[in-house]
C-alpha cells in the first residue's frame, strides 16, 4: 500500500512538473562493462592506440536477457510518467535517416542536402539522462540470483543523479526471466525516487547545465581583451553576466585561460516570461542565446553551438 | 540584278562556309601534356574504397585544367599523399570516426623522380567506418578551387622547363644506358620526352634512331649466333625461327641471307622438299626513319610494360617513404 501511494505521488508530481518545462530524454544503455565482458564490442586502431567500444546493436539484437530487462524498465518508467527512448529503435531510426538523407536530392537541380562533418557527427543516439545498466545472473550452490547495478547519469554534467545496486533474492526454481523481472521491480522505485529528487532540485534551484566560452583562432581579440566603457576584461564581463542571470547567481567557473572559459554547475531557470508575456521553457540554447545577444551589443559576434539540452558552446569572433 | 544575286549568293556561301568551320580553339603546347591520376600501392593508409574516389578527384582536376591521361602511360602523374592529422572515435551509439586529413597533391615525373608542383588541402570527414569518414572527407575536395589551376599550370611549366634545361642530361643518360646495353630503357627515356619540348624532342628522336640501330645490331648478332648454333645441330626449323627475327635494317642481314641460302641449298641437296622459308622484307616506300622510331617506341613500351610490371611498376618509394 505504501509503495502504491509513493508511486502515485511521484506520478502526480512528474505530470505537474513536466507539463510545460523541457523534458529530459531518458534512455537505458547497457554499461560498457556489460557489453565488453560479453563480447559485444568493437575494436579500433586509433593512430596506434587500441580503443574498445561497446557494440550496442549486436548486444540488443542477440542478448534476450538484456531485452527483457530494458522492456521491464521501459514499462515501469512509462507507468510513472517517464517514457523511455528505446535505444534499439533509435539506432534503427538513425540508420534509416542516414540512408534517406544520402538519397534525398532536389527534384529541380539534383542538389544534395548540405551536411558538414559536424552534422554527420551529430547523428548519434542522444539522451539527457542515461540509465547505465549492468546485471549478471550468479549462482550460489543450487540457487540463482541477480546482481543489479543501475546508474542515472546526466549526460552533460556527467553527474550521477540516481543509482541503485544490489542483489535480488536467491531462488532455486525461478527462471532467469523471473529473477530479472523481480530484480527490476524491486530496484526501480528506489531508482525513481533518486531521479525525482534530482528533478525536484532542478525545479527549486534551476536546471544544471554546462557552458563553454571559446574563441575562433582568426579573431584578433581574446578573453583578456578589454571591452566596454569601464575597460573590463571580456572574461570578467562574461562572468558578471552569469552572476546576473543564473538562478540565485549559482555557477562555477571551473577553468579559464585567455582562449576559453568553462562554466559548470550553471543553474538556469526552468521557465521564463518572453517579450509577449508567455511562459516559455528554458534550455541551454535559449539561455546562452541571451549572452550571445548581450555580447553582440558590445560588437562581439559569436557562434552558438549546441551539445544537447544540457550543454552549449559560445565561440567568439565570428558566426 | 544579276550582279546582286551573284553577290548575295557569294556572301551567303562565304558565311555558311565560315559557320561550318570548327570554332574550337587550338590547345597550346602546355595543354598537350597529359597527366595521369594515380594512387600508387605505396601510398599506404588510404582505404580501398577511398582510393577510387581520390583517383576520380585527381582526374577531374587534370581535365578541368587541361588534359587527363589514362594510367596506361603514366610518366607524368598527379599523385596524392594523404596524412591523417587527427582521428577521433566517439564513444557514442553508434561510434563515429572523425578524420582530419591533410591531402598533398604532387605533379611528378615517375621516371626521373622529379616533383614539378605541389598543393595542399585540409579536409574533414565523419562516418561510421574509417572508409566512410575518408570518403566523406575526400568528397569535400573542390576540384574547381583556384589553387588547382595554379598547381597544374605550374606543374606543366616545370615539365617543359625541365626538358628544356635538362635535355643534355636526358640524352647523355640515354647514351649511357645504351653503352650498358640497356637499349630498351634508353629508348624509353628518349621516347618519353614530350613533343611540346620541340628542340629536345627532335634531338631525342634523332638519338633514338641511332640507339635503335645499335639495339637492332646487338639483337642481330644474338639471332645469328642462335641460328648458326641451331644449324650446327641440323635443326633447320629452329634456325629459321632465329633468322625470321632478323629484319633488313639490321647490319647482319646480308650474313643472314647467306646462311638462309646455305641452308636452302643443303636441304635441297639432301632431297628435302622446297624449304619455303622467306626472310622479312620491307616495303621501300616506308620511310626508314619513321619506321625505326615506331619500332623503337614499341620496344620502349614493351620494356616499360613487361619490365616494370603493373602500373608500369614505377618505384614510388622516393615519394612514399615508409615509416
Amino acid at each position: 500500500m505504501k509503495r502504491l501511494l509513493l508511486t502515485f505521488s511521484l506520478l502526480a508530481f512528474a505530470v505537474l512538473a513536466f507539463g510545460q518545462a523541457k523534458k529530459p530524454i531518458i534512455m537505458v544503455v547497457p554499461s560498457d562493462q556489460y557489453c565488453i565482458s560479453r563480447g559485444y564490442k568493437m575494436e579500433f586502431n586509433n593512430q596506434g592506440l587500441k580503443q574498445v567500444l561497446p557494440d550496442y546493436k549486436t548486444a540488443l539484437q542477440t542478448d534476450p536477457d538484456l531485452r527483457l530487462v530494458i522492456t521491464k524498465m521501459g514499462q515501469i518508467m512509462a507507468d510513472r510518467g517517464f517514457p523511455l527512448k528505446d535505444l534499439e529503435q533509435e539506432l534503427k531510426n538513425l540508420e534509416q535517416e542516414r540512408a534517406e538523407s544520402s538519397m534525398l536530392t532536389s527534384s529541380s537541380s539534383g542538389s544534395e542536402m548540405a551536411e558538414s562533418p559536424i552534422d554527420a557527427l551529430k547523428r548519434v543516439a542522444k539522451a539527457d539522462i542515461i540509465m547505465d545498466l549492468d546485471f549478471e545472473v550468479k549462482r550460489q550452490g543450487p540457487q540463482k540470483y541477480i546482481v543489479f547495478n543501475l546508474k542515472g547519469l546526466d549526460a552533460y554534467t556527467a553527474k550521477q543523479v540516481s543509482g541503485v545496486a544490489g542483489a535480488g533474492s536467491p531462488s532455486t526454481s525461478a527462471s532467469p526471466e523471473l529473477l530479472l523481472e523481480e530484480a527490476v521491480l524491486s530496484h526501480m522505485d528506489n531508482f525513481n525516487a533518486g531521479l525525482m529528487r534530482h528533478f525536484e532540485d532542478m525545479f527549486a534551484k534551476g536546471r544544471e547545465v554546462k557552458v563553454q566560452i571559446k574563441v575562433w583562432a582568426n579573431w584578433g581579440e581574446n578573453l583578456e581583451s578589454e571591452f566596454g566603457s569601464d575597460g573590463n576584461e571580456l572574461s570578467t564581463i562574461i562572468e558578471d553576466w552569469f552572476a546576473d542571470n543564473c538562478v540565485e547567481g549559482r555557477f562555477n567557473l571551473s577553468d579559464a585561460t585567455e582562449n576559453f572559459m568553462k562554466f559548470e554547475q550553471v543553474r538556469i531557470p526552468m521557465m521564463r516570461t518572453d517579450e509577449k508575456g508567455r511562459q516559455r521553457a528554458v534550455d541551454t540554447r535559449s539561455f546562452v542565446s541571451d549572452l550571445r545577444k548581450y555580447l553582440n551589443g558590445m560588437g562581439i559576434p559569436s557562434k552558438l553551438y549546441m551539445r544537447g539540452l544540457g550543454e552549449a558552446w559560445l565561440i567568439l569572433g565570428e558566426k | 540584278m544579276k550582279k546582286l544575286i551573284l553577290s548575295i549568293a557569294v556572301l551567303t556561301g562565304f558565311a555558311l562556309s565560315l559557320n561550318a568551320q570548327n570554332s574550337q580553339g587550338k590547345t597550346d603546347d602546355m595543354g598537350r601534356i597529359a597527366l595521369a591520376a594515380i594512387v600508387p600501392e605505396q601510398a599506404t593508409g588510404i582505404p580501398q574504397e577511398a582510393r577510387q574516389m581520390l583517383v576520380n578527384k585527381m582526374s577531374q582536376i587534370a581535365t578541368q585544367n587541361g588534359l587527363g591521361a589514362t594510367a596506361a602511360n603514366p610518366r607524368f602523374c598527379i599523385v596524392p599523399l594523404v596524412t591523417v592529422v587527427s582521428k577521433e572515435i566517439t564513444p557514442t551509439a553508434p561510434p563515429m570516426q572523425a578524420v582530419n586529413l591533410d591531402v598533398t597533391f604532387y605533379i611528378v615525373d615517375a621516371a626521373s623522380q622529379n616533383i614539378f608542383s605541389q598543393t595542399n588541402i585540409s579536409v574533414k570527414g565523419v562516418g561510421q567506418t574509417e572508409d566512410k569518414a575518408y570518403i566523406q572527407a575526400l568528397k569535400n575536395i573542390n576540384v574547381r578551387a583556384g589553387q588547382f589551376k595554379g598547381f597544374i599550370e605550374k606543374g606543366k611549366e616545370k615539365i617543359i622547363e625541365y626538358y628544356n634545361s635538362q635535355c643534355d642530361v636526358v640524352l647523355k643518360g640515354a647514351q649511357a644506358l645504351a653503352g650498358q646495353k640497356k637499349y630498351e630503357e634508353a629508348l624509353f627515356v628518349l621516347l618519353s620526352v614530350p613533343d611540346v619540348c620541340r628542340e629536345c624532342f627532335d634531338k631525342s628522336m634523332d638519338l633514338s634512331i641511332e640507339i635503335y640501330k645499335q639495339y637492332a645490331n646487338y639483337k642481330c648478332t644474338e639471332y645469328m649466333a642462335g641460328a648458326k648454333a641451331a644449324w650446327a645441330n641440323m635443326n633447320a626449323d629452329k634456325a629459321a625461327e632465329y633468322l625470321g627475327k632478323i629484319t633488313p635494317d639490321m647490319e647482319c642481314y646480308a650474313d643472314a641471307v647467306r646462311l638462309t641460302d646455305e641452308i636452302t641449298q643443303k636441304m635441297l641437296a639432301d632431297g628435302a622438299n622446297v624449304w619455303n622459308f622467306k626472310m622479312k622484307q620491307y616495303d621501300d616506300s616506308i620511310e626508314k626513319d619513321k619506321m625505326m622510331i615506331q619500332a623503337g617506341k614499341e620496344i620502349a613500351v614493351a620494356w616499360a610494360y613487361w619490365g616494370a610490371a603493373p602500373y608500369f611498376n614505377w618505384d614510388w618509394s622516393w615519394l612514399y617513404q615508409q615509416k
